[in-house]
C-alpha cells in the first residue's frame, strides 16, 4: 500500500518535471510542432486505431509513420533553414503541393504494410519448400548409404524384423 | 559231446594258423593294417564285436587278427590310450586300434588290431571238458598266477577287465602254453558278462550299467571263472539271473556258485576268498599272490546279512532282509510305493532290527518328496528310490526300469541316446536329485558337488549345454551323435571338420550345420578354447549366432586342418547372410555379397571369418551409422517442422514480414534525413 503510493507519486513528479521542460519548448518551437502535428496526421490516427484495436501486432503505425516521416522531412528542413514561422510553417503545408506528397508518402508506407509481409511470407514459403526438398534428399542419400535401419528410432524389434525379412539370400 | 567240442577248438584253432587265401576286398587301417572283411574268424568273434583276418603291412612275421566294434557302442578308449603297443603278461596284447569305413556297415567304426593268439579259444561254449589240470604247481604256474599277473598289470594302469569269463580265454601259442585275458574293449564294462560271474551289487544293475567298477570285481570274476574252469562247466547256468541273484543273496555267492559240486581242496581257500561277498573281506591282488606262493591264509567265513526275525510281507512274499526287501521293491515299483508309506515297514525296521535311524531316514524321504513333488507319481519315484538306497546302500541306483552304478551313467546315456523315453529318465535321474541321494548316503560330497555343477549344465538350454553337453562329458570315447556325422564315427576333435566337409558334399544346404550334438560335442572336446563362440552361438541375434557358430568352426579348422574345406564353405556359405546384412553400410555389404563368394571357393574358413569379422571395420561402421541416425532424426525434425501447416508457421512469417516492412520504412526516413542533412550542410 505504501510502495503503491510512493509509485505514484513517482510517476506524478515525473510527468510534473517532463511537463516543464517540455511546455516552454512547445512555444520555442511551434511552427515545427504545428508542421509536425499536421504533416503526422495520418500515423496519429494509424496510432489511435491500432492502439485501441485488438491485434497484438503494432508494425501499421511504424509502416505509415516511418514513411509519413520521410515524406514531411524536406518540408521539415525547408521550415527549419528558412523562415521558421507558425505562417510559413502553414504556408508550406497547405499553399504547396507538400501535404499531398506528405500524405500520399504515408499511403505508401501503408501499402508496404499491407504488401510487403504477404511477399515476405511467399518468399519464405518457396525458401521452406527448397529446403525441404534438399533435406529430403539428404535423408534419401542416407538411406542410400545406410539401409532403412538409419531411419528406425532404436526399436530392435523393427531392426530384427527387418533383418529377418532380408536374410534368405545366400552366396552359396 | 565235450570230445566233439574239442575237435571243434582244433578245427578252429587250424584255421588261425592257416595262410591268407582268396583274400578278396582290402579294409586298410592307418596305411598300417589290411583287414580282409571276406575272411571272418568266428572262432575269435566277441558279442560285440566281430573278428577278421588282418596282417601288418610292414611287419610280417607278427600276426594279428581284427576286432570290427558296433558303431553304436561306445569303446574303452581309456584301455585303447594306456595298452596300444604295450605287451602285458596275462593279457592279450592290443597291437593297435582305429577308425575305419566298413563296408558292411555303411559307416565308419573302431577296429582294434589284437596279437592273434594262435592256440584260439580255450572254451568255446557253456560245456566243456575239465580245463584247470589236476596237479596243483601246473594250475597256479600254467593257469593262476599269469592270468593274476593280467589283472594286476591292468590294475597298475588304473584299469580294469571287467569281462573276465571262461569264454574270453585264449591260448596264445600254439602249443597251448600262455593263456591270457581277450577282449574287453569293444563293448562297455561289464555289458557282456553273464551275472555268473558278476558280484551282488553289480548283478542287479542292467548291462550298461555295470561301470568300470574296481579290480575287486574282476578278481570276483576270476574266482567264478577258476570254480567253472575246474569243473568243466558252469555249474548255475540253467538258472535264470534272478534266480542266481536271489539264491546269491540268501547263500552267499561262494556256496550259490559251488553247491553241492566237488571242488578240488586246495582250491576252496582261493575261492571262498576271491567270491567274498564283502569287498572289504574279499581277497585282493596280493593276497591271491600270496595264496600262488604258497602261504595260506586263513579261510574266510562268509559274514551272513543282518535279517530280522520277523518277515515283512510284500507281494505276498515274506522278507527278512533289507537287500532282498529293497532288491523286491525295485523289481515291483508299483507296489512298492504303498508298502513304503504304509506304517508296516518302519515298524519292521525299527522291531525288527532296532534301527531307527534308517526308519527316520524313510520317514525324511517321504516328507522331503511331499516337499519337492506335487505329483503323486513323481512322489512315489523319489521315495521307492531314496527307500532302495537306505535298505541297501551298496546295490546300484535304481529308478523304475534303470538300474546301474553312478559311474556308468554315461555309459547308460550314450547306449540310449537314441532312445527319448529312456534319456528323459535317465537326465531325471540326475535333475531330481536321485543321484546326488546315492552320493549323499555313500558320503560322498565331491561327487555330490559334481552332481550339482550336472545339473547345472541340464537347465541350460543352449546350444553345447543341456543331456548332449553331459553325454559327452561323461563318454570320452562316444562318438558324436550328430545325424550329420555319426557315419563317420568321430570321437575325437581332429576328426569333425573331415567328416563336416564329407556331409557338405552330400547334405541340403538348408540344414543347420552346427546341431545340439556337435555343439555338444565341440564344447568338451575343445574346452575353453570354444567358450567365446560358443556364447556368441547362443545370442538371440541372428548375426551373433551365425558369427559364433563360423568362429567355432574357423577355429577347428586353424586347430587341426584341413587346410581346404570347399564344400562345407559352400554349404556354411547359405547361412552368412545375417553376418553380411549387419553390417549398416550398403557399400560395405555389396563389397561383401562381391567378394564373398570368390572367398568361399577358396575353402578357407579363418580367411572367411576375417573377412567378415573385421573388428577395425565393424567398429568404424557402428559408430559412422549412429551418427547417420542421429543426423537423420535431426534432418527428420527439420523437415516436420517444415512441412508443418500450422498458424504459428504463417505468424511467423507474417512477423517477420511485418518486422521487415518496418524496418524498411524507418530505413527509408532515416535515409532521407541523412540525405537531406548532407545536401544542406555540403
Amino acid at each position: 500500500m505504501v510502495s503503491d503510493k510512493k509509485k505514484s507519486n513517482e510517476i506524478f513528479f515525473a510527468s510534473a518535471l517532463s511537463f516543464l521542460i517540455l511546455f516552454p519548448m512547445l512555444f520555442w518551437m511551434l511552427p515545427t510542432f504545428v508542421f509536425f502535428c499536421l504533416s503526422m496526421l495520418p500515423t496519429f490516427i494509424v496510432l489511435i486505431t491500432e492502439i485501441h484495436s485488438k491485434t497484438k501486432l503494432k508494425y501499421k503505425w511504424l509502416c505509415v509513420g516511418g514513411l509519413n516521416f520521410a515524406g514531411a522531412l524536406p518540408f521539415l528542413f525547408q521550415l527549419w533553414f528558412g523562415n521558421n514561422t507558425l505562417q510559413e510553417a502553414v504556408t508550406i503545408f497547405f499553399c504547396n503541393t507538400a501535404f499531398v506528397m506528405i500524405y500520399c508518402s504515408a499511403l505508401v508506407g501503408w501499402f508496404f504494410y499491407r504488401f510487403i509481409p504477404a511477399i515476405v511470407s511467399v518468399f519464405l514459403e518457396m525458401s521452406d519448400q527448397r529446403r525441404l526438398v534438399y533435406l529430403q534428399e539428404l535423408q534419401t542419400k542416407l538411406i542410400a548409404k545406410w539401409g532403412k535401419e538409419v531411419s528406425f528410432e532404436d526399436n530392435p524389434f523393427l531392426i530384427v524384423k527387418e533383418k529377418i525379412s532380408s536374410s534368405k539370400d545366400d552366396f552359396s | 559231446m565235450a570230445g566233439n567240442d574239442t575237435s571243434t577248438n582244433q578245427d578252429r584253432s587250424s584255421e588261425l594258423l592257416a595262410p591268407l587265401k582268396n583274400k578278396g576286398e582290402v579294409c586298410f587301417l592307418k596305411n598300417r593294417f589290411r583287414i580282409y572283411p571276406e575272411l571272418p574268424l568266428l572262432s575269435l568273434d566277441m558279442p560285440c564285436a566281430k573278428a577278421f583276418q588282418a596282417e601288418e603291412t610292414s611287419v610280417s612275421d607278427r600276426k594279428v587278427f581284427a576286432l570290427v566294434c558296433r558303431p553304436d557302442l561306445p569303446v574303452r578308449k581309456d584301455h585303447i590310450k594306456s595298452r596300444s603297443g604295450l605287451e602285458m603278461e596275462g593279457i592279450l596284447t592290443l597291437v593297435d586300434a582305429g577308425i575305419a569305413f566298413w563296408e558292411p556297415f555303411k559307416s565308419k567304426t573302431m577296429i582294434l588290431i589284437y596279437e592273434l593268439p594262435l592256440g584260439g579259444r580255450v572254451v568255446q561254449s557253456g560245456t566243456y571238458d575239465k580245463v584247470l589240470p589236476e596237479e596243483e604247481t601246473e594250475k597256479i604256474s600254467r593257469w593262476i598266477r599269469p592270468l593274476l599277473m593280467g589283472i594286476n598289470n591292468l590294475s597298475l594302469q588304473g584299469l580294469t577287465h571287467r569281462e573276465i569269463r571262461p569264454d574270453n580265454l585264449f591260448y596264445l601259442d600254439a602249443e597251448k602254453t600262455k593263456v591270457v585275458w581277450g577282449d574287453c574293449i569293444s563293448s562297455p564294462a561289464g555289458y557282456d558278462q553273464p551275472s555268473c560271474f558278476e558280484t551282488i551289487e553289480s548283478s542287479m544293475c542292467s548291462a550298461a550299467g555295470k561301470g568300470n567298477g574296481v579290480t575287486a570285481d574282476d578278481l570276483y570274476a576270476f574266482g567264478a571263472t577258476l570254480v567253472c574252469l575246474g569243473l568243466g562247466y558252469n555249474p548255475v547256468e540253467h538258472l535264470s539271473d534272478d534266480e542266481l541273484l536271489t539264491l546269491k543273496i540268501y547263500k552267499g555267492s561262494y556256496a550259490a556258485l559251488i553247491g553241492e559240486e566237488r571242488i578240488p581242496l586246495a582250491l576252496i581257500e582261493l575261492l571262498r576268498g576271491l567270491l567274498a561277498d564283502n569287498v572289504s573281506q574279499r581277497w585282493d591282488i596280493s593276497s591271491t599272490q600270496l595264496w600262488a606262493d604258497g602261504r595260506r591264509l586263513t579261510p574266510i567265513q562268509s559274514k551272513s546279512f543282518n535279517s530280522s526275525q520277523r518277515p515283512f510281507l510284500f507281494n505276498n512274499v515274506e522278507y527278512f532282509s533289507y537287500r532282498t526287501l529293497a532288491y523286491a521293491f525295485s523289481k515291483n515299483w508299483d507296489l512298492a510305493s504303498d508298502a513304503i508309506r504304509s506304517e508296516k515297514l518302519l515298524t519292521w525296521v525299527v522291531r525288527g532290527f532296532d534301527d531307527k535311524t534308517t526308519a527316520e531316514a524313510i520317514t525324511a524321504s517321504i516328507n522331503m518328496a511331499l516337499e519337492r513333488f506335487s505329483i503323486k507319481e513323481k512322489q512315489d519315484d523319489f521315495i521307492i528310490a531314496r527307500t532302495c538306497m537306505l535298505l541297501d546302500s551298496n546295490a546300484p541306483l535304481r529308478m523304475r526300469e534303470c538300474s546301474f552304478m553312478p559311474d556308468a551313467l554315461g555309459t547308460m546315456l550314450a547306449l540310449y541316446a537314441h532312445d527319448e523315453k529312456m534319456t528323459k529318465t535317465l537326465i531325471g535321474v540326475v535333475a531330481a536329485g536321485y543321484l546326488e541321494s546315492w552320493y549323499e548316503f555313500h558320503h560322498d560330497r565331491i561327487s555330490a558337488q559334481y552332481i550339482k555343477n550336472m545339473q547345472v549344465v541340464l537347465q541350460k538350454p543352449d546350444l553345447g549345454m543341456g543331456a548332449e553337453r553331459l553325454l559327452y562329458d561323461l563318454n570320452d570315447n562316444l562318438a558324436c551323435q550328430s545325424p550329420l556325422v555319426i557315419k563317420d564315427y568321430v570321437d575325437d576333435i581332429k576328426d569333425l571338420m573331415p567328416a563336416l566337409e564329407k556331409t557338405a558334399k552330400t547334405v541340403s544346404y538348408e540344414t543347420y550345420p552346427l546341431d545340439r550334438h556337435i555343439a555338444a560335442f565341440i564344447a568338451v572336446k575343445f574346452g575353453l578354447r570354444s567358450a567365446e563362440a560358443l556364447t556368441l552361438l547362443n545370442s538371440r541375434k541372428e548375426y551373433v549366432s551365425m558369427q559364433g557358430m563360423l568362429n567355432i568352426f574357423s577355429a577347428l579348422q586353424s586347430a587341426f586342418g584341413p587346410q581346404k574345406l570347399y564344400a562345407f564353405c559352400g554349404w556354411i556359405g547359405k547361412w552368412l547372410s545375417p553376418i553380411v546384412k549387419s553390417y549398416h553400410s550398403i557399400e560395405k555389404r555389396m563389397i561383401l555379397e562381391k567378394n564373398l563368394p570368390q572367398l568361399l571357393k577358396k575353402g578357407s574358413l579363418p580367411d572367411i571369418c576375417a573377412f567378415l569379422d573385421d573388428k577395425q571395420e565393424r567398429l568404424l561402421d557402428t559408430n559412422y551409422f549412429e551418427q547417420a541416425k542421429k543426423e537423420y532424426a535431426r534432418l527428420s525434425g527439420e523437415i516436420e517442422l517444415l512441412s508443418e501447416k500450422s498458424e504459428k508457421r504463417k505468424s511467423e512469417n507474417m512477423i517477420l514480414g511485418y518486422q521487415i516492412a518496418a524496418v524498411f520504412c524507418f530505413g527509408t526516413a532515416v535515409l532521407m534525413m541523412s540525405f537531406l542533412l548532407l545536401s544542406e550542410f555540403f
